[in-house]
């Protein structure tokens, strides 16, 4: 744990700053505030991601420092979208999640710029981690009404908005084809990279087991339909778990070394 | 839901259950081991197994055949199941045995520059796997290094006799007054070697990426001599005798690579066919092989090596990457859209 005594850092500790006052501010019923306080959050983590980018010349998706980084920017587009065209609520938890994604990035990763090494340079590197970590923070919000479902079967129907269960399904079919998609741009770019699409490492398999369970999610969605709805929520969550170790795995154990290594 | 139908889902379910857990243990092996469990015998039953599912669940459900969304993506699937069982070694196995057509799965080349190699063989070069049917020569090999972030100059330390310390630019022509002497830098090498040329020694840079940086100074004492001196920087400095003075020289140090290439070019019959320069990220498609830019020697750069693979299935399973993207964006995107734009204008 160290504090980043830099002008990165400042803007990284700005926006946490920001995100948990719009937080406080939802939440203590002061919603435009919240809102406002929530968009200059949003404009403050897209400068440490503009500036990081300038700084270390190439899209910052390198290490875990820049993979927080990115997802806190992603978070309030993707929540602005979620509750105005697909109708699924939880904004205030959005903000919440956006300072729990800044903070491995303000506190515990380091910063130091890193060249890339032959293997990362290549086209796919930018698409492929951007629909992974863009999915991830969809799926992070799928968890999030699955556990409130399964705390409150009854959902919220006001503000036009869909009840949780049916939020589920709504973000898991937003995130979905992103995570299909990451899976697949990265084993496209393994075949180039290393000569195999599939290499059984780790890392590969860890994000073929998050896919999987959201697979099961559908067709078991399909077969009981609403009759087993605690097990599609549960199924969400797991998702986010299977999603959290395919990310960390790398840090959480440097026992099974794998081709993704230098993603730590 | 019939039975048949319900019992069919109940094995989809149980079989995609037991991927994701035969995956969880296969990354707790590590990737190695996890290859040679998803090609044992029992899982090459499980893929089976699988294609089996897939057909029946098309026969089984006409939504699976009807909505192109759901159609692309359990096709998608199925091509890519196919595919990578065509390309695995059984596959190649099985290929050769009724239609005597004769492949190698992988392996490596080892091609010093300037030779020609055909043979495929094992990663400790210990085995032959294959030969191709055409050869590959290694026109030139070359490496390109990363400028560094911020460049630092290269640096002289100095301590004298009496314990003071000194810092230089070791740039030709600095110079430093050390109490009563005068030292001053007369070149530096990326990378110094003596050869003996006519029975005389000979000093050579023989850059450009050094593995033996040094910087020679010469030093002036009050009397008027001077004598040179060599500073290498991988054997550190010890104390001359002569001018009691210590030594040491850090160049930029190592340089990062940014990347490798090998001029390569495809002789068949004894005539160049074709030539291609690859580097990581961008290898060379011939003759139903793909050769990547795996390694090099790393010490004299004197030869590289090649991973090889055959691309039997591979466009198999791209053609199923692409339906499965295709299908899932169908499937939850663009229905949607469509249905939202359609009710937009109904209104
Ligand atoms: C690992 C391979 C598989 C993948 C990735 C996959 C993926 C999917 C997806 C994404 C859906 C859409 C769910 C929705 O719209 O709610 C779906 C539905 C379905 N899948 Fe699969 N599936 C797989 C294997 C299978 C197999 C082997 C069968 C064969 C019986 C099957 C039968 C079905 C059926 C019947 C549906 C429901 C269609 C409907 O909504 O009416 N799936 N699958």
């Amino acid at each position: 744990m160290a504090i980043k005594y830099t002008f990165l850092g400042l803007l990284i500790y700005l926006t946490i700053a920001a995100y948990l006052f719009a937080f406080l501010a939802t939440i203590t019923g002061k919603k435009k505030t919240g809102q406002v306080i929530y968009l200059m959050g949003f404009i403050a983590a897209a400068a440490a991601f503009a500036y990081r980018w300038h700084d270390v010349r190439h899209v910052p998706f390198q290490n875990m420092f820049e993979v927080f980084l990115s997802m806190g920017i992603f978070v309030y587009p993707l929540s602005i979208f979620c509750r105005r065209l697909l109708r699924v609520s939880g904004e205030a938890v959005d903000m919440l999640i956006g300072v729990i994604l800044l903070f491995p990035a303000g506190f515990v990763f380091h910063a130091e710029p890193q060249m890339l090494p032959p293997a990362l340079q290549s086209w796919l590197f930018m698409p492929h981690v951007a629909v992974y970590l863009i999915s991830y923070v969809i799926m992070v919000k799928a968890a999030i009404q699955a556990f409130c479902y399964l705390k409150d079967k009854t959902g919220n129907t006001k503000e036009n908005l869909v009840g949780y269960e049916e939020g589920t399904y709504r973000m898991i079919c937003f995130g979905f084809p992103l995570l299909t998609l990451g899976l697949i741009l990265g084993s496209w770019w393994g075949k180039l990279a290393w000569g195999d699409y599939w290499g059984w490492d780790p890392k590969e398999l860890w994000s073929l087991v998050s896919w999987l369970v959201y697979v099961g999610y559908f067709h078991v969605r399909y077969m009981f339909g609403q009759k087993h709805a605690r097990l599609n929520s549960s199924l969400a969550i797991l998702g986010l778990a299977a999603i959290v170790i395919t990310l960390l795995w790398v840090n959480l154990s440097r026992i099974f070394p794998g081709l993704h290594s230098y993603a730590g | 839901m019939e039975k048949l139908s319900r019992s069919i889902m109940w094995i989809v379910l149980l079989a995609i259950g037991l991927l994701a857990v035969l995956s969880m243990a296969g990354a707790f092996y590590g990737a190695e081991k996890a290859k040679l469990l998803f090609n044992s015998i029992p899982l090459v039953f499980y893929w089976y197994l699988l294609s089996v599912l897939f057909l029946a669940g098309f026969i089984e459900f006409t939504r699976l055949r009807r909505k192109p969304g759901l159609f692309m993506i359990h096709t998608g699937c199925l091509l890519i199941l196919c595919g990578s069982m065509w390309g695995s070694e059984a596959g190649h196995r099985i290929v050769k045995r009724f239609f005597g057509i004769q492949k190698t799965p992988n392996g490596y080349m080892l091609i010093s520059k300037g030779d020609s190699e055909k043979y495929i063989m094992a990663e400790d070069f210990g085995r032959r796997l294959g030969e191709l049917p055409f050869s590959i020569k290694l026109k030139d090999f070359r490496i390109e290094y990363y400028q560094a972030y911020e460049k630092t100059p290269p640096q002289l330390d100095i301590k004298t006799q009496e314990g003071q310390q000194f810092q230089l630019i070791a740039k030709p022509g600095e110079e430093i007054t050390l109490g009563r002497d005068k030292l001053r830098v007369v070149r530096t090498f990326t990378n110094f070697r003596i050869r003996i040329e006519d029975n005389k020694k000979v000093i050579t840079d023989e850059g450009p990426q050094g593995e033996n940086p040094a910087v020679e100074v010469s030093i002036e004492t009050p009397d008027g001599n001077s004598h040179s001196r060599f500073v290498f920087e991988h054997f550190a400095g010890f104390s001359h005798k002569e001018d009691g003075l210590q030594l040491s020289y850090t160049s930029q140090g190592p340089q990062m690579i940014r990347d490798y290439f090998s001029d390569l070019a495809i002789i068949e019959n004894g005539k160049e066919v074709l030539s291609k320069t690859i580097e990581v990220n961008h290898p060379l498609h011939y003759g139903g092989y793909h050769f990547y830019q795996h390694s090099y020697d790393s010490e004299m750069q004197k030869y590289t090596i090649l991973s090889v693979t055959s691309d039997s299935g591979l466009y198999t399973v791209y053609a199923g990457y692409w339906m499965l993207v295709v299908g899932t964006l169908w499937q939850f995107w663009f229905r949607h859209i469509a249905k939202y734009i359609k009710d937009k204008k109904n209104k």
